[in-house]
Order: C-alpha cells, then sequence, then structure tokens
C-alpha cells in the first residue's frame, strides 16, 4: 500500500489511459484558474457581485454583461466570479474538517483495536446508515437555515467516509514490520501514528480530499439551492442557480454559467482524486 | 554424463535434442531497452538433466520462458533456439502452441498460476488427452489415464479434488502431472520447489528426477541454488547479470569451479553438515546486465580482477575437456581458487558459551491459539504453539528450525510482545514478559533494552519515507538520552554493520535487499540488546548476500556479545551460527540439543526427515532419496 515501492514504469502508460491524462491536465489547470480567481477575481470582476442596474433590468450576453443580468439587472458573469470564493470556502472547510477527524479517529480506530475500534465503526456505520442529505435538509428545516450549520453537517457526514478509508490503510500499515520494529524498538505510540504511520497514508487521505471537495460542493450548492444554506441574493453559485431558474427563457445564461460552473468544478476534482487514487493502487500492486 | 541411449526423433547430429545459439533477450519499456540476456548458447540433450543456476535477476526464469516462446510482453528474444532443426523464434505462435506441451513442457515456481482453480485435478490432467487416433478420450478412459497420471507423480487420490485443497507440494505435483499429459520430451522447470517447504522440496526435485529417468526426458532445471543442481542435474550453466560465466559436468564443477562467480557461489552457499571456520562472500551485489556489457560481469566483485578484465566481456572458453569458462585469468588464478577454498572449507568447532546459572530468556509451556480468522464462528481455532518451552543462555546463539506453519514465528512475536500468548510463562532477564500489556513502563523498557527482532522481509521493515539517519536517530534518542552525538551513534551503528556512514542520508528506496537488513539489524542494535530474534533474516536475499549477512551477524557476535535466536527452515545456516537448536514441528519442540548432535544424529522422525531434505551430490556421502 502507498509508497512501500515505487511502481515501474510499464504502468504508468496503462494507468493514464485509464483516467486520460488530458482531462486530468485540464483539471489541473480548471482548478488552478479556480484558485486564481478566488485570490484575484474581485479586482477582474467589472461589477460588483451586488451592484443591482434597475436600469437595465434583465438583459442577454452583450459587450458590457459578458452573460447578461439576471432579473435585477446584475451582472452574471461578475457575480460568477465572486462565486468561486463561497464555492471553494465552504468544501475546504468541510474537506479540512472531515480530514482531521477522520485521520485521527481512523488512526485511532485502526492502531489500537479493540473496544475503541469497536465504537468508532459502530458510529461509522450507523452514519452509513442514515440517509445523509435527507437529516440534513430535516435538520436545517428545524434548526433554521445557516451557511454555517450547513458545514458542520456536512462534515460530520463526510467524516466518516474519511475513517473508514483511514482506518483499513491503518490497519494494513500496522502489520508491516515497520511499525513492529517501531513498536518492539519501544517508540512512543504518537512517534508511531504519526511519525512513521501517517505520513504513508497521507496519500490516500489527500486523494480522498478531492472526492470529498466535489461531494461537499454538491451537497453545498444543493442546500442553497434549496434555500437551505447560504442567504439570499449571495453569489454562491446554488444560490444563483436557483434564483435565475425562472429566468431560463429571458437569459439562459444566467442559470446555465452558476449550473456549468458546479459541474465542472466537482468534475474536475472528481477526476482528480481518481486519477490520485488509481497512482495509489498501481504502487500498491507493484508491490 | 549424457545417456548412452540411441539418437532419437529430432536430435541432431551432436545429440542434442534442444539447442539455443546466440541467444539474446531484450526488454523494451517506454524508450529504453534494457539487456536481459546476452549471447546465450545452451544444448540439452536426450534424456539428461541440465541446469541453469544463477542469482535472482541473472535471466534464468527469462531464459526458460524464451526456448518455449513464452516471454511477457515488453520482452523479446533473438538468436536461435532450435528443435527437430526449426527454429522456434522464428515460429508462429499457432505452431508453438502445438509444440508447447507435446514436446517441450514448463512448470513454474509457483503451482497457483499453472493450475485451474476451478478444474479438478483429474481433468487437469487428462483434458487434454487424445487416443492413438487423435480423439478426445471418453469419460471413463479419461479419468482411468488421470488418475493414472497422478499416481506417477504420486497422488493418485487427488483426481476428484480442487487445487485450492491440496497443499503446496501437492499441487506442484499436480502441476507436474500436468506438464506431463503430452508426454514431452523436454520439461523446463523454474525453480519449481522454491516455494516450498524444505522437506517438500527435496520431494519435488527427488521426483522430477526420477520422472526424468523413467520417461527418459531431458530435463532443464531453472534453480537460485548451486546445491540443489549439484543434487540432480548432469550438466550445468551458471548465469549472472544475463551472461553465462561457467559450463561443465555437475560433478567436476563441484569439485573445482572454474570461475570465481562459480566459487564464490558454492562458498555461499554453506554446508549444512559441518561448521565453517570462515564464511566467505563475494561482496557487493548482483549488477544490471547493462552495466557490465563491455566488462567481465564479475569484475567490480572479484577479488581477483586486472584491468585486462575490463576491456571486453569474455566469451565462454574451454578449459581442459568438457569445460567452459568466461573467466580470462583462470589458468593464472587456479590454484589460489583451489586453496582459498581449501582453507574456507576447514571445519570449525562450536564453542558453547559457559552454562549461566539462570538464563536469559525461559520460555515455560507456551501456548498460542489464533481463533480462526478465514472462516468466522464455530470452526475449530488454529493452535500455533502447542506448549513450547526453550531457553536461551546469556550470550548464547540458539536455533529455531522448522517448516512454515509450525509456529516459529509466532514464538518470536510473543518474546516481544507483538502477540499476546494464550498460556504459559516467559521470563526475560528475571522480568515476566507474558504480557506486554501488563508491565510497568520500566520494565518494558528493560525488556526492549535487552530483546530485540530483525524480520524477514528488508522491503518492508523499513519506513520508506524515512532515511537510514532518521531511523536510527530516533531510537538512540530514545534509549540513549544522555548521549549527545547522536551523529557520532548513527554513524559508529552503520561502521558496525559494515556500511558507509554517508548512508544515513538515503531512503530505503535506494538500498539494495541486503543493505536494508543491514540496517534493520543497526537499528535493533541501537538499543544495545543482549539478544537478537533474527526471523528467517537471509531467507529473501539473494544467495551471494546471504552469506555476506550471516558473516555480519557472526562477526557482531564476536564483538558485542550479543546472543541470537535464529529462527530458519535452513539447515545449513543454523549449523553456521548457532550452539543449540530446538527442532519445532506443529507447534511442538520435538528436538533440541547441540547443532551438531542434532543434525548429525537426529532422533526424532521429522528431524530426520529434514536433514535428509538437504540436497545432496552423488560425491557426498548420503544418497538423494
Ligand atoms: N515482465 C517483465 N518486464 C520487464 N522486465 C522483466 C520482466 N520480468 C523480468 N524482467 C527482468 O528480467 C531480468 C531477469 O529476470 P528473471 O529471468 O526473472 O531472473 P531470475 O529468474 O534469474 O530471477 C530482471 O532484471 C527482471 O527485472
Ligand atoms: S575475468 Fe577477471 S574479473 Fe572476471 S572473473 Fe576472471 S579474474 Fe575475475
Ligand atoms: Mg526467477
Amino acid at each position: 500500500m502507498t509508497s512501500l515501492v515505487v511502481g515501474p514504469r510499464a504502468q504508468v502508460g496503462r494507468r493514464l489511459l485509464r483516467s486520460s491524462p488530458l482531462t486530468v491536465t485540464v483539471s489541473f489547470v480548471f482548478v488552478g484558474l479556480l484558485i486564481f480567481l478566488a485570490l484575484f477575481g474581485p479586482l477582474l470582476a467589472p461589477h460588483g457581485p451586488e451592484s443591482l442596474n434597475l436600469a437595465t433590468g434583465l438583459t442577454t450576453p452583450n459587450g458590457e454583461f459578458w452573460f447578461g443580468t439576471d432579473d435585477l439587472g446584475r451582472d452574471v458573469f461578475s457575480r460568477t466570479i465572486y462565486g468561486v470564493r463561497y464555492a471553494l470556502f465552504g468544501p475546504v472547510l468541510i474537506v479540512v474538517g472531515a480530514f482531521v477527524i477522520g485521520n485521527v479517529l481512523g488512526l485511532a480506530a485502526g492502531y489500537r483495536g479493540g473496544l475503541l475500534d469497536a465504537s468508532i465503526m459502530r458510529w461509522v456505520d450507523l452514519m452509513y446508515a442514515v440517509p445523509g442529505l435527507l437529516v440534513t435538509i430535516v435538520l436545517i428545516g428545524v434548526l433554521g437555515a445557516s451557511y454555517l450549520l450547513a458545514v458542520v453537517v456536512l462534515v460530520v457526514l463526510t467524516s466518516p467516509f474519511d475513517t473508514r478509508i483511514i482506518r483499513g490503510v491503518t490497519l494494513e500499515q500496522r502489520s508491516l514490520p515497520y511499525v513492529e520494529a517501531a513498536r518492539t524498538l519501544g517508540l512512543p505510540v504518537r512517534a508511531i501514528l504519526f511519525r512513521h504511520i501517517f505520513p504513508n497514508i497521507l496519500p490516500i487521505s489527500f486523494a480522498n480530499a478531492f472526492l470529498n471537495f466535489a461531494f461537499s460542493l454538491v451537497a453545498l450548492s444543493a442546500l442553497s439551492f434549496l434555500g437551505l444554506g447560504i442567504g439570499p441574493g449571495t453569489a454562491d453559485w446554488g444560490r444563483m442557480l436557483s434564483e435565475s431558474r425562472l429566468l431560463l427563457f429571458d437569459n439562459p445564461v444566467a442559470a446555465l454559467a452558476p449550473g456549468g460552473m458546479i459541474v465542472l468544478t466537482a468534475t474536475s476534482m472528481n477526476l482528480i482524486g481518481d486519477w490520485l487514487y488509481d497512482r495509489l493502487a498501481d504502487r500498491g500492486r507493484a508491490r | 554424463m549424457s545417456s548412452n541411449a540411441e539418437p532419437l526423433r529430432g536430435v541432431d547430429a551432436n545429440g542434442s535434442l534442444l539447442t539455443a545459439v546466440g541467444l539474446a533477450i531484450h526488454s523494451r519499456i517506454g524508450g529504453d531497452q534494457r539487456t536481459i540476456v546476452t549471447n546465450l548458447d545452451l544444448s540439452l540433450n536426450e534424456a539428461e538433466t541440465v541446469g541453469i543456476v544463477g542469482e535472482s535477476g541473472s535471466g534464468k526464469s527469462m531464459t526458460a520462458r524464451a526456448l518455449v516462446g513464452l516471454l511477457p510482453t515488453g520482452l523479446s528474444a533473438r538468436g536461435e533456439v532450435r528443435l527437430d532443426g526449426s527454429n522456434l523464434l522464428e515460429m508462429s505462435q499457432r505452431a508453438l502452441s502445438r509444440i508447447r506441451g507435446s514436446e517441450i513442457a514448463l512448470v513454474l515456481q509457483d503451482p497457483f498460476t499453472m493450475l485451474n482453480p476451478v478444474t479438478r485435478c483429474g481433468d487437469q490432467v487428462a483434458d487434454g488427452l487424445v487416443d492413438a487416433r487423435g480423439r478426445r478420450l471418453g469419460r471413463r478412459t479419461r479419468r482411468e489415464e488421470a488418475a493414472r497420471r497422478l499416481a506417477e507423480v504420486g497422488i493418485p487420490e487427488t483426481v476428484d479434488r480442487y487445487p485450492f485443497e491440496l497443499s503446496g507440494g501437492m499441487r506442484q505435483r499436480v502441476a507436474i502431472a500436468a506438464a506431463l499429459a503430452g508426454d514431452p520430451r523436454v520439461l523446463i522447470a523454474d525453480e519449481p520447489s522454491t516455494a516450498l517447504d524444505v522437506t517438500t522440496q527435496g520431494e519435488i526435485l527427488a521426483l522430477l528426477k526420477s520422472l526424468q529417468t523413467s520417461r527418459s526426458m531431458a530435463l532443464l532445471l531453472i534453480t537460485h541454488d548451486l546445491r540443489v543442481a549439484f543434487s540432480t542435474c548432469d550438466r550445468i550453466y551458471v548465469l549472472y547479470a544475463g551472461s553465462l560465466l561457467e559450463v561443465g559436468d555437475a560433478s567436476a564443477v563441484e569439485a573445482e569451479p572454474l570461475h570465481p562467480y562459480t566459487l564464490g557461489l558454492l562458498l555461499s552457499e554453506p554446508p549444512a553438515d559441518r561448521r565453517l571456520t570462515e564464511l566467505v562472500a563475494i561482496p557487493g551485489s548482483v549488477p544490471a546486465a547493462d552495466d557490465v556489457a563491455t566488462i567481465c560481469p564479475l569484475a567490480p566483485r572479484c577479488q581477483w580482477a586486472q584491468p585486462k578484465c575490463e576491456v571486453t566481456n569474455p566469451p565462454l572458453k574451454p578449459v581442459g575437456a568438457e569445460r567452459l569458462s568466461a573467466c580470462l585469468r583462470i589458468d593464472e588464478i587456479r590454484a589460489e581458487m583451489r586453496s582459498l577454498r581449501h582453507h574456507a572449507e576447514r571445519p570449525a568447532v562450536v564453542h558453547h558459551p559457559a552454562e549461566a546459572s539462570v538464563p536469559l530468556v525461559s520460555v515455560d509451556n507456551l501456548q498460542k491459539t489464533f481463533a480462526d480468522a478465514s472462516t468466522r464462528r464455530g470452526s475449530a481455532p488454529v493452535i500455533a504453539l502447542g506448549g513450547v518451552s526453550l531457553t536461551v543462555g546469556v550470550t548464547e546463539s540458539v536455533g529455531l528450525v522448522g517448516e512454515s506453519g509450525s509456529g516459529k514465528t509466532t514464538l518470536a512475536r510473543c518474546l516481544v510482545g507483538l502477540e499476546t500468548p494464550t498460556a504459559g510463562a516467559i521470563t526475560i532477564d528475571g522480568v515476566d514478559a507474558s504480557n506486554y500489556g501488563s508491565l510497568s513502563a520500566d520494565h518494558l523498557r528493560q525488556l526492549r533494552r535487552t530483546v530485540q527482532i530483525v524480520f524477514q522481509d528488508p522491503y518492508s521493515s523499513l519506513n520508506p519515507l524515512r532515511t537510514v539517519g532518521s531511523a536510527l536517530k530516533e531510537v538512540l534518542e530514545l534509549h540513549r538520552k544522555r548521549s549527545r552525538n547522536l551523529e557520532g551513534g548513527v554513524a559508529e551503528l552503520l561502521e558496525q554493520v559494515g556500511l558507509p556512514a554517508s548512508f544515513s542520508r538515503r531512503k530505503p528506496v535506494a538500498l539494495s535487499g541486503g543493505e536494508r537488513q543491514r540496517v534493520a539489524i543497526a537499528r535493533a542494535l541501537a538499543v544495545k540488546p543482549r539478544l537478537i530474534i533474527c526471523d528467517e533474516p537471509v531467507s529473501a536475499l539473494d544467495v551471494s548476500v546471504q552469506a555476506q549477512i550471516l558473516g555480519l551477524f557472526r562477526t557482531l557476535r564476536d564483538e558485542l556479545g550479543v546472543g541470537y535466536l535464529f529462527i530458519t527452515h535452513d539447515l545449513a545456516v543454523v549449523r553456521q551460527v548457532v550452539e543449540r537448536v530446538y527442532v519445532l514441528y506443529r507447534g511442538e519442540v520435538v528436538e533440541s540439543g547441540p547443532v551438531d548432535a542434532v543434525l548429525d544424529h537426529p532422533q526424532h522422525a521429522y528431524t530426520v526427515r529434514l536433514v535428509e531434505s538437504v540436497p545432496r551430490s552423488a560425491s557426498q556421502q548420503r544418497p538423494m532419496r
């Protein structure tokens, strides 16, 4: 598993074919572009995200408003650019939260075993069993719509997946002689977990983080779309999609732009995550 | 040497059945081409057993596969492989597959890869059989024929069983029977016994030899073990980094190797019947064929190398009658080689350390039972250790031998707390070590400093992401808090195991198997243990590297006074490094005593079998069974 042996060159070809290098490269470029837009977007956007042009009203794409405007006369292009921040921010929070919880619980369960493992895995099984998004909707419906609440609930929903994966690879590493040697040498558990096992399973967590990102983006957008996430009027893709869906005949781009961005972003993240997984799996096979 | 049989169909003027001339094998991966075998000439006569001997990576397996046209994709062969006057390398796949099985058959190391898991053994053997007129046999006759053929390999009872129901040795017998189904004239066996237990290994080799004789077929045996080749073959070819270094009659090569590599290999494989004064090893490790393409391939490791050895890759040249050697200097150094061997093979006397009143480790009636994880609840638990008692004295070196599954590793793991015994007592240095989980921190530290372990697989026993230096420093920091000079400590440890201090900056990927095992030993030494448990520490290594590591164990013993519990299946290894030995069989000690006494006069039936399974050539006293 993971980085014990670097796979022979021969397999690189086959592996790249499966998830073709072009699509992965394009995905990386696209994600790079998103990060750039998140940082510098406001400098590039021709209009403010909230600035209303009631005089202009609803227009189709033209020289000034590349993607046209919505019913309040807001520039769809600028709003799409501003939306990148929300699209990255929420999922990143969720990914980081799930990463920390998943790694800590997964390492503890996999390494310690016994009762701790049994309890953690019962929790994981339970979370697998509940219909996640439905529970979220009910919960937010009861507690009131809030972006932060949506993020927290999604962290709780995502981390069991991380936990299960990390537990599995930890178990695998734990039985390898290098870990057993560390135990026999009397190294403290902390050192074994964080100095030895963790760096070796990091690539897996990393690949998983990309897949989690895609899932979280779609889930958050869906909640926004339902009005259960971010507040009305915000330049969030999910929100924009729901607010523009009635304009489909007047300015289809107002709905297609945020919708397309969600699909492209999630697909890119998935492709990158899959590609990383495949690389790791091939590495494992090379042993 | 070869048989006196009348020349038969397909035998050429020299009596050769299968010949390879100028065989070269290359692999092409991406853009770069690598040489695997160069310029190999080989002949196999009717009813002859020929061995190809070489360490891993020398190209033995690929040679075997090239001979039957079964090279993996990416590899290609050039030259000639002649059978019945036609060149197999130029044949169509269709024609080749007709020849495979009926003329030449192949048996591989892992029988599982050759058997269809969902087909009964009888069908595996008899499926392709046809009657005299080329028609498929009827069901009844097919079954009878399968039974007859499985009886030929000694397992008639397996006709209706599936491969997974059988032991490794039985599976290999089925694979052999299946390979022989088409009554081939040539059988090529690639390490047919390497994956098996020692006692089974001997049986499979004996079976192959007897089949070869009774069917007067030609047998090409591929092995990394010179002694196996000596015991089974008429002639041997010594292959190294893709080049043949020596060819000759097995008995003649055994009596006097005519290439420094063959001599080195011979001395690297210590005999099981006596302890040698000195373990001579070839330094370094096997190079890639392309790295030694224009020099004598052994030159970087040869003690007799001279500038002229690095000018060309020397071809095989006749030395006396019927011998070929690729050593340029063989005539000059022959006498020196003879005296080196004579010197190295002097038997040594085993010194038993004075018996201390209290042993360092004592194990009393130790039991370990595993709930069978594979088959869930309700099935019988596996008894790995069924009441084992043993002691290891202070500075003593004790061997633990037995076949795989006999409980050796479980015992080792119990001793260092990686496994908790089900019952029984372990006392180490006065501390009750039966349950590591309940020990106080002080006692735990004391045990860690007393006993350490070195594992079998050098490839996974080091953290791939950490440098050698940081791995060693980490342990030094923990156990020698007072010492300031950690760098110096690391350098000293590396020196103790024969590695340069500069290795501390390397990561495991940049190390060979032998070097990794040295680092693992250094890591164990870092706590200054009094006993190191070595669990098959050399069995994953090349023969020539094995000898280096065994030599290292001996040196450390002499210099540091560390004792060993040496776990191995290899009696030759055990004879070289321990004073006392325990024989473990199915979780019980069946025999124990001084190593000479046990190996020379085994009492228990299992020990007798173990000792008899050591390959012996005709020139050695006891005959092959
Ligand atoms: N499928 C393959 N593709 C490329 N190279 C291979 C392949 N199989 C083996 N080799 C290379 O061929 C060389 C000889 O291998 P092999 O014949 O298996 O050696 P041996 O049997 O002596 O251990 C090695 O360097 C190995 O890396
Ligand atoms: S040719 Fe030279 S280097 Fe090669 S084996 Fe002979 S003496 Fe050694
Ligand atoms: Mg091989």
